[in-house]
């Protein structure tokens, strides 16, 4: 067999393998984007009622809904609140729990769990833990002498958006930690030891060897974790659906109301298809910004099939 | 200085317990309401329960779907667990050890999955599944399931698939065994671990959702644990919070018990092997 034949079949196989999940991506992500966007084109408002082309009427519509507006401004700041925050918190989370201790092992098994069951069970957990007059919170709290009144964590506007930053972080910190974990356990114990060799400080030591090696973790959970963000819907809805008033009413949030309650499918989904496209906006930039971070595979196998 | 250290120590354990406490203790705090009659959590603002019942669970148990739900949740996880591992090892063996053109970009076009925003393209959805006759089936919603973890598995795999050394399709090729044959007798084996990690992936995954089942999901007989759930809770005008404590200890006890199983082979299996 001659290189350039190894090297051709190498890349047929390679492709051939990955086919299928890319099938299955443009079957469950880009047809209904397509689909999507014929339907924000039109008047329809419920499933299967009539309709006709409308053309971009419902685009300029939502430029002049201030509460479309609004939800593009409360989506803005859930996205810097969680996936931002998030990710720092679950670094450094990571980074304390990453030094040996007596259960080391019990901690990296059972951190997770708040990420493990469904949104259901956490909205159950929350509701309940702030509960204004049986909620643990509150009732501690009080017991202190902390507050006088019982402070209403979901249902005052001023701290609803907080509450729900804080129940969603707990879900999904523990997740990132996990992956932080992982990623610092695959540093080469090697650089350390010639570290210590050399008299590197714990300081130089994170700059100059554990920090380079999360950056790729770094950069793709950055990426994923902002997007996770900007479309979490069922713990929002399962907890205040959006209130109380439109204190927490998110894009994914306003627009589900907006298609199954509002009954306007059409404006719903043009809403949707805004929010999207300013997405792929931020996917790119971010990608482009961090390019070198990237490049998903090493060079090795370049050789192997040269 | 070494009085510095014992006490930066002393601190760095004061935090983690603080830590730990924060995640895992609401779920004490729900085992325990789930033992109390609904009046006196509504009542009784202490914290020691007057009474204990197993009122909450009878109801759960006989009196609600719950056995349907976990039966069927279960159907859904194991199907995207089965689906999801070929794609994601075939996948991720295809991105992280050939080499062809534009597979870096292939795997971020994966990865772009999630700027799906899936609360808002739930109409088109249920369109083209209803096309394709999956609407109402286990098996749609899976499929669901599986195209979302699939492209994060991918990316979970990539520490133990680039720790492997090249000599191992090297030496392959020299032994003029196949490629196709090295990935299945050679490769699959070493990734064990890593493999059980994305089942565990997939099956939460699976075991958390809840749009697209609550959306492709019609008959009440399919209904998966999270969809049930949230009815029986938030359906009413008036939390029961016994009965919802309950609900919630049911909902995450299989999700426990997979844990105790297998639960220290997650991060195992998506580090790159160093974790002992």
């Amino acid at each position: 067999m001659t290189k350039q034949d190894f090297r051709s079949r190498d890349a047929r196989l390679g492709f051939l393998l990955v086919l299928p999940a890319v099938v299955l991506v443009i079957l469950v992500v880009i047809l209904p984007i397509i689909s999507g966007i014929q339907i924000s084109f039109t008047s329809q408002r419920v499933v299967g009622s009539e309709y006709e082309f409308i053309g971009l009427k419902n685009y300029f519509e939502l430029f002049e809904d201030k509460q479309f507006i609004a939800s593009l401004g409360k989506s803005a700041i859930w996205v810097l609140a969680n996936g931002f925050f998030q990710t720092l918190a679950a670094l450094l989370i990571a980074l304390l729990i990453n030094q040996p201790f007596r259960g080391q092992n019990f901690v990296r098994t059972w951190i997770i769990l708040p990420w493990a069951v469904p949104a259901a069970v956490t909205a159950i957990l929350w509701r309940w833990m702030f509960d204004a007059s049986s909620g643990i919170v509150n009732t501690t709290m009080k017991g202190m002498d902390l507050v006088q009144k019982p402070v209403l964590f979901l249902a005052n506007p001023d701290i609803a958006g907080m509450s729900l930053t804080f129940v969603n972080s707990w879900r999904y910190i523990p997740f990132l930690t996990i992956i932080f974990l992982a990623s610092l356990a695959s540093v080469p114990e090697e650089e350390y030891e010639a570290a210590k060799v050399d008299g590197a400080t714990p300081w130089l030591q994170f700059k100059s060897i554990t920090f380079p090696n999360l950056l790729p973790t770094l950069t793709v959970l950055g990426l994923v974790g902002t997007l996770w963000a900007s479309n979490v819907f069922d713990i929002i809805w399962m907890m205040t659906r959006g209130g109380p008033g439109d204190a927490t009413t998110t894009v994914p949030v306003l627009m589900y109301d907006m298609a199954f309650y509002g009954y306007n499918i059409s404006k719903a989904t043009a809403g949707a298809i805004i929010f999207l496209f300013i997405l792929i906006i931020f996917a790119f930039v971010f990608i482009f910004a961090n390019r070198k971070q990237f490049v998903i595979a090493s060079d090795t196998f370049q050789d192997l099939s040269k | 200085m070494k009085l510095n250290f014992s006490i930066f120590s002393l601190l760095r354990l004061f935090v983690i317990i603080m830590i730990l406490f924060i995640l895992l203790a609401p779920f004490l705090w729900i085992l325990l309401a789930s033992f109390r009659p609904n009046m006196e959590l509504v009542r009784n603002q202490s914290l020691i329960p007057n009474s204990l019942t197993i009122e909450n669970y009878v109801s759960l148990f006989s009196k609600s779907g719950y056995w349907q739900w976990i039966i069927n949740s279960l159907i859904v996880a194991i199907y995207t667990v089965l689906i999801s591992i070929p794609l994601i090892v075939a996948g991720a063996y295809s991105v992280y050890r050939t080499y062809f053109w534009g597979r870096n970009a292939l795997s971020l076009f994966l990865l772009s999955v999630y700027i799906f925003p899936t609360a808002l393209l739930v109409v088109p959805i249920f369109r083209i599944f209803n096309d394709l006759k999956l609407v109402d089936s286990h098996l749609g919603c899976a499929l669901m399931n599986t195209a979302f973890a699939v492209p994060f598995g991918i990316w979970l795999l990539q520490a133990f698939l680039k720790s492997l050394p090249p000599e191992l399709e090297e030496a392959a090729a020299v032994d003029g065994i196949g490629r196709m044959r090295t990935l299945i007798q050679i490769i699959i084996p070493q990734v064990a671990p890593g493999i059980i990690a994305i089942a565990m992936f997939a099956f939460i995954v699976s075991w958390t959702e809840y749009l697209f089942a609550m959306t492709l999901l019609l008959s009440n007989d399919l209904h998966t644990l999270p969809i049930g759930l949230t009815g029986i809770v938030f359906g009413q005008y008036r939390v029961n919070w016994g009965f919802a404590a309950a609900g919630a200890v049911g909902s995450a006890i299989p999700v426990f018990l997979l844990f105790l199983i297998v639960g220290r082979w997650f991060i195992r299996g998506i580090s790159a092997g160093a974790i002992k």
